[in-house]
């Protein structure tokens, strides 16, 4: 019974590593990509925007 | 006096240093003026101070527009060589028959991907073949952002496009083409204390000369949602305080008896004010939530430190004014 038992628990560990494996490595991999697809938290950004500036370097009369 | 290279340079990198994800942009007739062929050494010797002076401020994304071919292309090809980020989604090198810049640039911003692309006004293309002896043709602009937003389908998260074709052209690209958060323009210059919204499109110029800087602050919560002005509220009291003063300049033209028909108006602008009131209750309450924005043109006025650096390669170049 003994024999038995332990050549069981070999056999039904193996698959669940693999699995626990699989799960963990997609996890790793679908984190970053979730966080760049979707405006998961607030974010702020800063568009500082210039046109026309025609080649002027001083200051021009209002 | 409003302006100054040295000027904007320091305001740019103090901005810089207080606030995070600061994206600096460019929508294009930077370098040179209407007036060129006066003196050309002078002014490629300005645009090179102007080239240094955007390349020190981190500038991510410049746009090409007609005035910047008023030398040739060579100065802005050299330009992008040394790194410059010129972009143009629809100017094209007539001998190759491709694209002379990138179409476009995405900028990762915190968790966005930002993506900036660069529209050239049809209307001057005549003019652009001219300054470059055919060295150029221009594309249909509908077409070159039809296009290039299809290549960046599944790549941004938020698409601003920055055109040199002038506030028209702008509206008709917003109602025409879908799938545009923001068009930063430029070309006709104008004053814009309001952005105005196209479409779904929000449509902005920071005037001329360089004497304001542009400032849109965005704060995004949610994919795929409207992104909302929070000054709608500032805007829509300004129109319900006119319909005001019109309401009242009939209420006492009536009681002088001078129209009879001054009650179905004042009845029409009571009910414009009715509905202007609703609004600006809804705009209260949504301003402060969801996907947002503000705009500011900030101006650049002589009590603003210098950039000293920038206004010593003024100084050395002995350029005195503009």
């Amino acid at each position: 019974m003994k024999g038995i038992s332990k050549e069981m628990g070999a056999i039904s560990w193996r698959p669940l590593l693999v699995i626990f494996l699989l799960v963990a490595t997609l996890g790793i991999l679908g984190l970053p990509s979730m966080e760049t697809s979707l405006w998961a938290k607030s974010s702020e950004i800063t568009i500082l925007h210039t046109n026309n500036v025609t080649g002027h370097l001083f200051g021009c009369p209002t | 006096m409003l302006g100054g290279l040295a000027r904007r340079v320091a305001l740019v990198e103090a901005i810089r240093s207080k606030e995070g994800n600061v994206v600096v942009v460019d929508s294009g007739d930077l370098f040179f003026d209407r007036k060129q062929d006066v003196d050309k050494a002078q002014a490629l010797s300005k645009a090179e101070i102007i080239a240094r002076a955007y390349k020190k401020m981190g500038v991510d994304v410049i746009n090409v527009g007609d005035l910047d071919l008023t030398l040739g292309v060579e100065f802005l090809a050299n330009k992008a060589r040394e790194g410059l980020p010129l972009i143009s989604a629809n100017l094209i090198d007539a001998p190759s028959g491709k694209l002379l810049f990138p179409p476009y640039k995405i900028k990762e911003v915190g968790s966005l991907r930002v993506a900036f692309v660069g529209l050239f006004g049809l209307e001057v293309a005549q003019a652009a073949q001219k300054a470059t002896e055919n060295r150029v043709t221009i594309l249909d602009p509908w077409t070159a952002a039809r296009k290039t937003l299809e290549e960046l389908r599944g790549k941004a998260d938020l698409v601003l496009f920055l055109s040199d074709m002038g506030m028209a052209r702008d509206q008709r690209l917003a109602k025409e083409v879908e799938g545009i958060h923001f068009i930063l323009g430029g070309h006709d210059g104008r004053f814009m204390s309001f952005a105005q919204q196209e479409s779904v499109s929000w449509l902005l110029q920071s005037y001329s000369k360089g004497m304001y800087l542009g400032k849109l602050k965005l704060k995004l919560e949610e994919l795929g949602q409207p992104i909302q002005d929070e000054a709608r509220v500032v805007r829509l009291q300004q129109e319900i305080s006119k319909l005001d003063g019109r309401i009242d300049a009939h209420k006492k033209a009536k009681e002088r008896g001078s129209n009879p028909s001054l009650d179905r108006s004042i009845a029409q602008l009571e009910e414009q004010r009715a509905s202007l009131l609703k609004e600006l209750e809804e705009a209260k309450t949504k301003g402060t939530q969801g996907n947002r924005f503000s705009w500011q043109l900030v101006p650049l006025d002589p009590s603003l430190p210098e950039d000293e650096e920038v206004a010593r390669w003024i100084r050395e170049a002995g350029i005195e004014k503009d």
